[in-house]
């Protein structure tokens, strides 16, 4: 008899592979009489067809695009030197080459090594091979059929690997005797210049390694080829491995200097064996010597992770959050609308939405003055008024929230900003200009509607206050005075100064939002705990020292921020870590619909609507336009391409278009219930236009 | 693996931009879908996907012969994933508001909307969470899956058991006639 556990293990087991059929058959038996055991079996083999009927995303062209780029770039000399170390068919020749390459790296520090001490008095008959070394050098170099007359580069090759500074200098010495044709000025001269230093170690050792020194004494393209190669090796090693080989310049002219010199020392590889090529396919595969000894600790870091390096490990167990941070607005109750659970792939789907929230409560959304284009805002209400927050964000940020709350009419409220709006119609500009005029408006501002009014998106608030009372202000000096409600009032520190600049943003409970400004226009926000005396804790930088370019939007206990390539949600249960992130890069006309738990901006050109609370996608407009704004009920996108206005649905398509008659320019767009209103920018003035004007059939 | 694949990761193996190119054309939206099952953000598993071909392209010239491609590559995917997530900007992924759903409306749902499925992936540890995707949504082998995770065939099922029995204790499925208490037993 099998128990529960034992019997779901084989359940699960045997979604993997056959069981040995007696332990199949007593399984079976089980189930026949478990209920619990039929369900998990019943649950698992519904989760596994689940899964596999998931559907799936096309490739992405720009994945396809970025790849192929970055994997036919040319590659670098190191990419090259790493492809000697390839394992597999051809790794033969690079493993000698790489055995010699690191033998000869060996050398040349163990040179430049006893070069060093070479200036050290105790030590100076070391010096004396660098410098005849170099000698010899200049004159092979010169004078390649005197070093190698005969083609061979075998013998020479080696003795300078050993520590016998006299062993090297009479290996050199022929070749300077060598008959040649080549002028002895030419030659001799230059390395005689060191000589006097010759006789004091001391000083010789400098010249020796000085690059400088290097032009007169050997040929600058050769000398500077094979600093290339060798890296920073320095000259020193340089001359040493082209003297030692008595031959070939070839050697140093060729980029991969050391690979090909040791190999065709080392090994029967034809000559003709291209030297540059990072990995030869067609070398033999015998390898005297095993891969691994020279993979791990010769490769400087730069080296791509070698797979052992990207193993996974034990992953810490990610805690299933069993509830969302409570985000629920500072009154209302949060009703999640469809697009909470609306993953990125469903972008393509027909997906329902389902009808308006019937209750949206006011949201405590705070708007900062913001960066774009537009008439300052006179808030509404005074700066001092450290009463009740006022309660604008519906109506400022997402005219969407305003129109479905409760009341159903969407008028504003008397804690409602009065911004640069009109609540009525005022005179026509033109007579064929399409809808109803409703007032001057700069031609590149941003609008929102509510109701019966509009406003520009440029939206100065209202102070606010803590639930203590506390209230925080700018000084005259641009400072941030905190002021508890007993009238008791602090300089806000926030980088441990005695007082910072800023601004406050908005209040959390009694957590103060702070953005400080640097001179590039980005912004950083603080958290700043504040006791009900008044008292200012330390400031928190939010996120992790991100800067931003945006609004920032206190939506509950988060705080929205919008960054010059997306925005980031930080919440107050989080300690205002970040506990999402989303990046849109090249983001503009960030609109923000907390109603719908959604967050929308123009990523290059198309409209995106992103979930505030786990980032996801949730849908993607495939328009190009300037402006866009989500109808309250989250049903329809209106979208301004500049000289149209798309309507499209937010899971679907485009259902019409809207061009105006007069040819007038579109700019901001904006719902109002039913209507749109779009900034006429030819006049500059705000329109309104009803659904007969731009609803299906219109197009 | 194909013997096209062996030759391709061969040639890829030796430099040959071509032979990379192909076995990419060939594996880029299975791991693109991968990446964004484990992420649940399409933009994040597209550079994730890069990321993830890129380092599998400098990496290959010095894996061994007897590379098994698919699994390596997915398992290049799954740490790129993790690790991702293991960074600071995105310290957890949140739940889908669940604790706002009252039991009625989890059962109303319909069974197949991936969201219900992305929920609850999204409410597991992600090594359950990938070894649930790599053996169920992208059908690898358990031998693969093993390969794709690091782990021994027997830790793999290990691993499976318990991420199908997380995925039960989150996952309100189809309905399917059982109640909730017993579903969950």
């Amino acid at each position: 008899m099998i128990n529960h556990a034992e019997a779901q293990s084989l359940i699960s087991a045997r979604m993997d592979e056959p069981l040995d059929p007696i332990v199949a058959r007593e399984l079976d038996a089980h189930l026949a009489t478990c209920p619990q055991c039929r369900a998990f079996a019943s649950q698992t083999a519904a989760m596994s067809q689940v899964l596999h009927d998931l559907p799936h995303l096309p490739a992405s062209p720009r994945v396809r695009r970025e790849v192929l780029d970055a994997i036919e770039t040319p590659q670098t000399p190191w990419t090259r030197f790493q492809g000697l170390f390839a394992p597999g068919p051809g790794s033969a020749w690079s493993t000698v080459a790489a055995v010699l390459v690191v033998g000869l790296l060996s050398i040349f520090v163990l040179t430049r090594l006893l070069g060093h001490n070479g200036g050290d008095d105790n030590q100076p008959t070391l010096l004396a091979p660098s410098i005849e070394t170099t000698r010899e050098t200049d004159v092979a170099q010169s004078n390649p059929t005197a070093t190698a007359p005969d083609g061979q580069i075998s013998a020479p090759t080696l003795p300078p690997t050993e520590p016998q500074p006299t062993a090297t200098t009479e290996e050199v010495a022929p070749p300077t005797s060598a008959p040649t044709d080549v002028p002895p000025t030419d030659v001799v001269a230059p390395p005689t210049e060191p000589m006097p230093t010759q006789a004091a170690p001391t000083e010789t050792a400098v010249p020796v390694e000085q690059p400088t020194d290097v032009p007169t004494a050997v040929p600058a393209p050769t000398e500077e080829t094979a600093k290339a190669n060798v890296g920073d090796s320095g000259s020193n090693a340089i001359r040493i491995a082209a003297g030692s080989a008595s031959s070939p310049e070839a050697t140093l002219e060729t980029p991969p200097t050391d690979v090909p010199t040791a190999a065709a020392t080392e090994t029967p590889v034809p000559p003709e064996q291209p030297t540059e090529t990072p990995v030869p396919t067609d070398v033999p595969t015998e390898t005297p010597v095993p891969t691994e000894t020279f993979v791990p600790t010769d490769v400087p870091t730069e080296t791509p992770a070698p797979p052992e390096t990207i193993a996974p490990t034990e992953v810490p167990v990610l805690t299933p959050t069993p509830q969302s941070p409570p985000i629920e607005p500072a009154s209302g109750t949060y009703m999640p609308s469809e697009s909470d659970t609306m993953p990125a792939e469903d972008v393509t789907e027909t997906v329902p939405v389902g009808p308006a929230e019937e209750t949206v409560a006011p949201v405590e959304t705070v708007l900062p003055p913001t960066q774009e284009s537009g008439p300052p805002i006179e808030p509404a209400s005074t700066q001092t008024d450290g009463g009740s927050a006022p309660t604008i964000g519906p109506v400022a940020a997402t005219p969407g929230a305003e129109e479905t709350t409760t009341d159903g009419t969407g008028g504003p409220t008397s804690e409602q900003p009065q911004i640069e709006s009109g609540s009525t119609p005022e005179s026509p500009a033109r007579s064929d200009d399409p809808g109803t005029v409703l007032g001057p408006v700069d031609p590149s501002a941003r609008i929102v509607a509510s109701g019966g009014s509009w406003a520009t998106l440029d939206v100065a608030t209202a102070p606010q206050a803590s639930n203590d009372g506390a209230t925080a202000t700018n000084d005259a000096q641009g400072g941030i005075q905190v002021c508890g409600a007993s009238g008791t009032c602090e300089s806000l520190a926030l980088q441990g100064d005695e007082r910072s600049d800023g601004t406050p943003i908005g209040w959390i409970g009694s957590t103060l939002i702070v953005e400080q400004q640097s001179r590039d226009g980005s912004s950083s926000y603080y958290a700043v705990e504040v006791g009900a005396d008044g008292h200012p804790g330390d400031a928190v930088p939010l996120g992790d020292g991100d800067s931003s370019s945006g609004p920032a939007y206190v939506y509950g206990d988060s705080l929205l921020i919008a960054t010059a390539n997306g925005w980031f949600r930080a919440g107050a249960t989080d300690g205002y870590n970040v506990v999402s992130e989303q990046q849109l890069l090249d983001s503009q006309a960030l609109r923000f619909y907390p109603d719908l738990n959604l967050i929308g901006a123009i990523v290059d050109g198309t409209v995106v609507f992103e979930n505030v609370y786990n980032g996801t996608t949730d849908s993607r407009i495939r328009s190009t336009g300037s402006d866009f704004d989500l109808s309250a009920d989250g049903t329809y996108v209106a979208v301004s391409t500049g000289t149209s206005i798309e309507i499209w649905q937010r899971y679907g398509d485009r259902i019409s278009t809207f061009t105006p008659t007069s040819g007038d320019g579109v700019g901001s767009v904006a719902w109002s219930g039913d209507s749109l209103l779009y900034v006429d920018t030819t006049m500059g003035v705000v329109r309104s236009i009803a659904p007969s004007d731009f609803g299906p059939g219109n197009s | 693996m194909s013997v096209d694949d062996t030759t391709l990761v061969e040639r890829a193996r030796a430099g040959d931009a071509d032979a990379f190119a192909r076995l990419f054309e060939h594996y880029h939206a299975p791991i693109l879908n991968y990446l964004h099952r484990m992420v649940s953000d399409r933009a994040l598993a597209e550079d994730l996907t890069q990321d993830t071909f890129i380092k599998a392209y400098k990496a290959l010239p010095r894996t061994s012969n007897d590379l098994a491609f698919k699994a390596w590559l997915y398992r290049i995917a799954t740490n790129t994933a993790i690790s991702h997530m293991r960074r600071g900007k995105v310290i957890r992924w949140l739940p889908f508001l669940t604790d706002r759903e009252t039991g009625e409306e989890s059962i109303e749902r319909s069974v197949t909307r991936s969201a219900d499925v992305n929920e609850a992936l999204g409410k597991l540890p992600k090594h359950y969470a990938a070894a649930l995707l790599l053996r169920h949504y992208q059908g690898l082998s358990l031998a693969e899956t093993a390969q794709a995770l690091d782990i021994t065939e027997n830790a793999a099922k290990l691993r499976l058991f318990r991420a199908r029995k997380a995925f039960a204790q989150v996952y309100v499925g189809p309905a399917d006639g059982t109640p909730d208490e017993e579903r969950r037993a």
